[in-house]
């Protein structure tokens, strides 16, 4: 097992270099210019161009690729231009709200959509799985910031149970930091909910045709046990892959949702820096991201092993 | 005599769907004595399976159900039992192995896991204790190493030695009845042997009823004490074994023997029944066997099939049989 995992993280180098190299590529061909934006309007063009100097954008494109990796592999993100701080510190400070959130949004998502996907395959057809299936297509399909402005609208404006936006950390207040990232994390997963209870579903209505599982009612289990200790425990094993893609999507999802409610995470951080063109600031943050997917993906690998014993031999 | 320990009349199994209804098993009736081996022989798709199925309530609802009759068993009805005792009769009193042992067990939990939770679902008794008696059970169905075994995934053992736990699995509680459903199409020549000879030990052993679907004959004129023939979804002939080998009354039995290969004469052609069983949907009315029935004979269209009594146990589903026996009368 520590073989197969020192294998994967090699493995993943050459994805991280690929993706560093396309974020910088992007960054050359979308229009605009750091140093613009930094030096105001009225800047002169002398001004501009003495900036441009410090930041080290008048050398070629090649010149500054090579600069940014030959930093990386000394662990060094570079400095952000218009936070004035270290690329790293600021993901770093970023990452467990974003993280939280994250989590927070899968701990509501997952055991719903398990169930209610469970539900609808036990009573496939009937008035319920339609219900079931149909709220969870408008899962899928509804964009997360419509979902988020309805939301604040609803539940904070007209029943103000929640704050319309903002964040409290947990040390501040446990109960304020609740109230600020229930709504976001429900909106965040909405989308996760559907496609996973359309997947948990299929799953189980594919294994409960499965031999074992008449198997299971021949030796006399009730239905209820047959659909959990039978059918659910084999439906896991694509279910945790799925889980794992999605809890890679919500960071894709965060950059929307903490816009949405003004929350100061990762995503937030990315869509300003692509705001102000902050190279450095870009390419760190989507790096981390890309690390942070592959990172996951493993993880989902390595509980293959412990869900199915088919794989743990090979 | 005693009431028969299972009672099967006139089953009628269907296909449904919204728009039509398929009959797949139709006026099925039988019995089957306290330690009785029963063999139920015919090709695929007569409804063999659907009616082994049936004795325990197993059919695949709502697509497939049982729209009329009786299956009695100790004079309970399986059919219109409520879940309940379903559950007490399933693995406790009837036991049932299947086709193929690979898919039939959970492939993510050991076999000996699979076995103490079917002791343990009709049993009261410590974890350890149902372990215990799982490695018992499994040293009965002689595996070797039955300790190691019981430990193993069913990935992890041969082909016959699964179909050993599945066996392990169904008689663990002492049923009564067990229901073994091609128990050996899925395994080499050689273990098949060994199977059979294992089932039929422990029925006479525990002095459990065997009720054996197959499509090989020849396992069951070595086995068993009595024969079901079906075909399309019916019973064609129903006969002590060596009463139907010797004399059998339905010329779809007949072709059946008579495509036997002999084993000690070179022969330049095998014998088949020509032409194929008819598709459920697609059975002739009256006698369903007639598009191949070379000794057919004018009536036999029109005539209402059931099985007419032969001699004792003996019946078949054929006209030739009624007009020769009304002869003889």
């Amino acid at each position: 097992m520590t073989g197969y995992v020192a294998r994967r993280l090699l493995a993943a180098i050459p994805v991280l270099l690929l993706v560093s190299l396309l974020a910088f590529l992007l960054m050359q061909i979308v229009p605009g210019d750091p140093a613009h934006s930094m030096a105001g309007a009225d800047a002169s063009v002398e001004e501009i161009e003495q900036l441009r100097h410090e930041l080290g954008l008048d050398q070629p494109p090649l010149v500054r690729l090579f600069d940014w990796y030959v930093a990386l592999l000394q662990g060094d993100l570079g400095r952000s231009y218009t936070l004035r701080a270290d690329v790293a510190s600021l993901i770093h400070e970023r990452i467990p709200i974003t993280l939280s959130l994250a989590v927070y949004s899968m701990l509501i998502a997952v055991p719903i959509s398990i169930v209610m996907g469970a539900v609808a395959a036990r009573y496939r057809g009937s008035f319920l799985d339609l219900g079931i299936m149909g709220t969870a297509l408008l899962g899928v399909s509804v964009p997360n910031f419509w979902i988020g402005i309805m939301g604040i609208l609803y539940f904070s404006v007209h029943l103000g149970w929640f704050p319309s936006g903002g964040y409290v950390s947990p040390g501040e207040s446990v109960t304020g930091w609740i109230r600020s990232m229930t709504m976001p994390a429900l909106v965040l997963g909405t989308m996760q909910m559907g496609l996973l209870t359309r997947i948990t579903r299929s799953e189980m209505l594919e294994m409960m045709h499965k031999d074992f599982v008449r198997t299971a009612r021949a030796k006399g289990g009730s239905e209820l046990r047959v659909m959990l200790r039978h059918a659910m425990r084999n439906a896991l094993v694509p279910i945790v892959t799925v889980i794992g893609l999605l809890f890679g999507m919500i960071v894709t999802g965060a950059v929307v949702v903490e816009q949405v409610f003004s929350i100061p995470g990762l995503g937030r951080l990315i869509v300003q820096a692509i705001l102000t063109r902050d190279y450095p600031l870009i390419q760190g943050s989507l790096l981390f991201v890309a690390a942070a997917f592959v990172f996951i993906n493993l993880l989902v690998d390595i509980s293959y092993a412990y869900l199915d014993p088919r794989i743990r031999q090979t | 005599m005693a009431s028969p320990l299972l009672s099967v009349e006139a089953l009628r199994v269907v296909a449904e769907t919204r728009y039509r209804q398929n009959l797949l098993v139709e006026d099925i009736s039988f019995d089957v004595r306290a330690g009785e081996f029963v063999g139920i022989v015919g090709e695929s798709g007569c409804g063999k399976s659907l009616t082994a199925l049936s004795l325990m309530g197993l059919l695949p609802k709502p697509a497939v159900r049982a729209s009329h009759g009786k299956v009695l068993f100790e004079n309970r009805n399986v059919l219109s039992m409520p879940a309940r005792d379903l559950h007490h009769l399933r693995g406790n009193e009837i036991g049932m192995i299947f086709q193929d042992p690979m898919s039939a067990l959970n492939p993510v939990q050991t076999v000996g896991q699979q076995i103490v939770e079917t002791i343990l679902l009709h049993e009261s008794m410590s974890r350890d204790a149902a372990w215990q008696r799982t490695i018992d059970v499994l040293k009965e169905v002689n595996i070797p190493a039955s300790e190691e075994r019981a430990r193993a995934y069913p990935h992890q053992l041969s082909g016959g030695m699964r179909q050993r736990v599945m066996i392990a699995m169904a008689i663990v509680c002492r049923p009564k009845l067990l229901v073994a459903d091609e128990p050996t199409t899925a395994l080499d020549v050689t273990i098949q042997a060994q199977i059979l000879e294992l089932l039929d030990q422990l029925r006479r052993e525990r002095g459990m009823a065997l009720v054996l679907i197959t499509h090989d004959l020849g396992l069951v004129a070595e086995y068993a004490d009595r024969v079901l023939v079906m075909y399309s979804g019916r019973i064609v002939e129903q006969a002590p074994v060596a009463d139907l080998f010797t004399r059998p009354q339905h010329p779809y039995t007949r072709g059946l023997l008579g495509s036997v290969p002999p084993l000690d004469e070179d022969v330049e052609e095998l014998i088949t029944i020509e032409g194929q069983p008819p598709t459920p949907g697609a059975w002739p009315s009256g006698c369903r066997f007639l598009p191949r029935c070379r000794e057919q004979q004018v009536g036999c269209a029109s005539w209402p099939v059931r099985l007419v009594p032969f001699h004792e146990d003996h019946a078949a589903a054929c006209m030739l049989l009624e007009r020769e026996t009304a002869d003889v009368d």
